[in-house]
């Protein structure tokens, strides 16, 4: 496929565009990258508040304390609620960019999912250090994270998967950012997040939600103690959705390429 | 030796007039897109290490010509046939305000497809032409104009290509730094690179070109010496005679540039 061979072929270009979009992030600031760090810290401090000593919902998720069983989850989702929002907007944001340098179009979402990607995993490696802090030795790396690189490589084929579907659409229909802002800001109530998804509305949850798949899948790895192959069924249909949002996206990027590059 | 062919390229841009209409297409593979016509059956071929002027008024579709070449834009016909690595050069674009004039270097440069390691080998240079001195770790947002050319010019200058794009006012700065610049150029050209030069004037099309091409809307009048294509084009310009007489006039062989 082109598509393959013009990854292959501009790697450098890649990874140049992915530092970029981490430094547009975090560029002149005093912390500079350590804010990959703050800022989930600010909201897990936010989320303490609340529900630990505002509604004080602190009762465990089974043997779980709440707070380790809602940072597990939280993480997949704002990294996931990053790129869906972020990316509507790829077009617009690279404008100049595309005007005047030769750089393959479907190179620019793929490497704003790999920039943010890299903050993500980043992300983990403190939120693996958090649990060991506040769980003590029960929550230290055992064999079941292994899950993570097949929940990785999953997750980074699904939001790239998003970005080139979801910026797509959003260059055909304009009002597509304002639906996706909104969706995901309801999304976050419906998902369980902040709420554990028991006997039927788990299934609803598997079949209309694939973003409850990572939040699971984290768990899994961290608190439940199950491997990724244990629900292949499950596996399989998100792969589909995977395969799907890939193919029909990059079809897109190059179907509008003439259109994008004419009228940017 | 021939580095670039254009063959019966055309290009018109495609506009959508409603939303409805692109969803159509793409869905649908309909064809409701309205094109603006820009290029119309251009052909030329350009030798090796040579310059070759591109002569047109405003609109007549140079910058459109110059962009199909560099692969940002695709062309709706035809095509350029070409394995030369082409960089079209604008000087004041792809930097950043907030960066370092040190650091937009690798920021354009890496827009180019330069990987570091090319970068870190001509960085020395580009600071070295740029002539800013210690200014060049200033913030870029701080550059004056000229300062700005500059910079732009040296990198330009310093990226190794086979074929390089330029549109118009190419020749910046003060009048030592424009003579250095064409002396960097026709150092370049010696070593084998070809230049393809756009612009409005007449007259520096006859002073720096060994070939041009005359185009009027879009449409190539004439390919050949810079000199009677640019007397040519001045007789347009004052008026004698209209694009139509001209035309007629070169397909009857009057004026013997073909």
């Amino acid at each position: 496929m082109e598509y393959i061979k013009t990854i292959k072929n501009n790697t450098h270009l890649i990874i140049f565009l992915a530092k970029e979009t981490l430094a547009k992030v975090y560029e002149g600031m005093i912390l500079g990258i350590g804010w990959s760090i703050l800022k989930p810290l600010i909201y897990i401090f936010i989320f303490w508040m609340f529900f630990l000593v505002g509604i004080r919902r602190s009762n465990p998720i089974g043997e779980h304390e709440y707070l380790l069983f809602l940072f597990a989850g939280v993480m997949p989702w704002f990294y996931l609620t990053d790129v869906i929002t972020n990316t509507t907007r790829i077009v617009f944001t690279n404008a100049s960019i595309i005007r005047n340098f030769n750089i393959p179009l479907v190179l620019f979402p793929i490497s704003e999912v790999l920039g943010k990607f890299i903050v993500h995993i980043l992300t983990m490696l403190f939120v693996g250090l958090f649990f060991m802090i506040r769980g003590g030795r029960e929550y230290f790396p055992d064999i079941y994270y292994i899950n993570f690189i097949y929940y990785f490589i999953t997750l980074f084929f699904f939001s790239t998967g998003c970005a080139y579907f979801i910026s797509a659409i959003s260059f055909i229909i304009k009002d597509t950012r304002l639906f996706i802002s909104a969706t995901m800001q309801g999304l976050f109530w419906l998902t369980p997040v902040v709420w554990v998804a028991q006997n039927n509305i788990n299934l609803i949850e598997q079949i209309f939600n694939p973003l409850y798949y990572f939040l699971e899948g984290y768990r899994e790895t961290m608190l439940y103690e199950t491997f990724f192959f244990e629900h292949n069924l499950y596996n399989i249909y998100i792969w589909l959705i995977i395969i799907f949002l890939n193919y029909f996206g990059i079809r897109m990027w190059y179907r509008l390429e003439a259109t994008i590059l004419d009228n940017i | 030796m021939l580095v670039l062919t254009v063959n019966n390229l055309t290009k018109s841009f495609i506009k959508y007039n409603s939303r409805f209409d692109l969803v159509s297409d793409l869905l649908l593979k309909t064809n409701r897109a309205a094109h603006k016509p820009m290029l119309k059956d251009v052909n030329f071929k350009v030798y090796k290490g040579e310059t070759f002027g591109i002569l047109g008024d405003n609109s007549s579709g140079k910058t459109v010509l110059l962009k199909v070449l560099g692969n940002q834009l695709l062309p709706t016909e035809g095509s350029v046939d070409t394995d030369a690595r082409i960089f079209r050069h604008s000087y004041m674009t792809g930097m950043q305000e907030h960066k370092s004039g040190y650091d937009n270097i690798y920021y354009k440069c890496g827009l180019h497809g330069l990987t570091p390691l090319e970068i870190d080998q001509i960085v020395g240079k580009i600071v070295e032409f740029s002539e800013l001195g210690d200014q060049i770790y200033e913030r870029y947002g701080g550059y004056s104009t000229s300062m700005r050319s500059k910079l732009g010019f040296a990198i330009a200058i310093n990226i190794k290509a086979d074929i390089v794009l330029l549109d118009e006012s190419y020749a910046v700065g003060d009048g030592s730094f424009r003579t250095k610049c064409n002396d960097a150029f026709y150092e370049q050209k010696r070593a084998g690179m070809t230049i393809i030069y756009a612009s409005y004037s007449h007259h520096s099309i006859k002073n720096t070109c060994d070939r041009a091409l005359w185009l009027a809307e879009g449409e190539v009048m004439c390919v050949g010496n810079p000199a009677k294509i640019a007397s040519l084009y001045e007789m347009y310009l004052r008026k004698e005679k209209t694009l139509a007489e001209i035309k007629y006039g070169l397909e009857v062989g009057y004026y013997g540039i073909h």
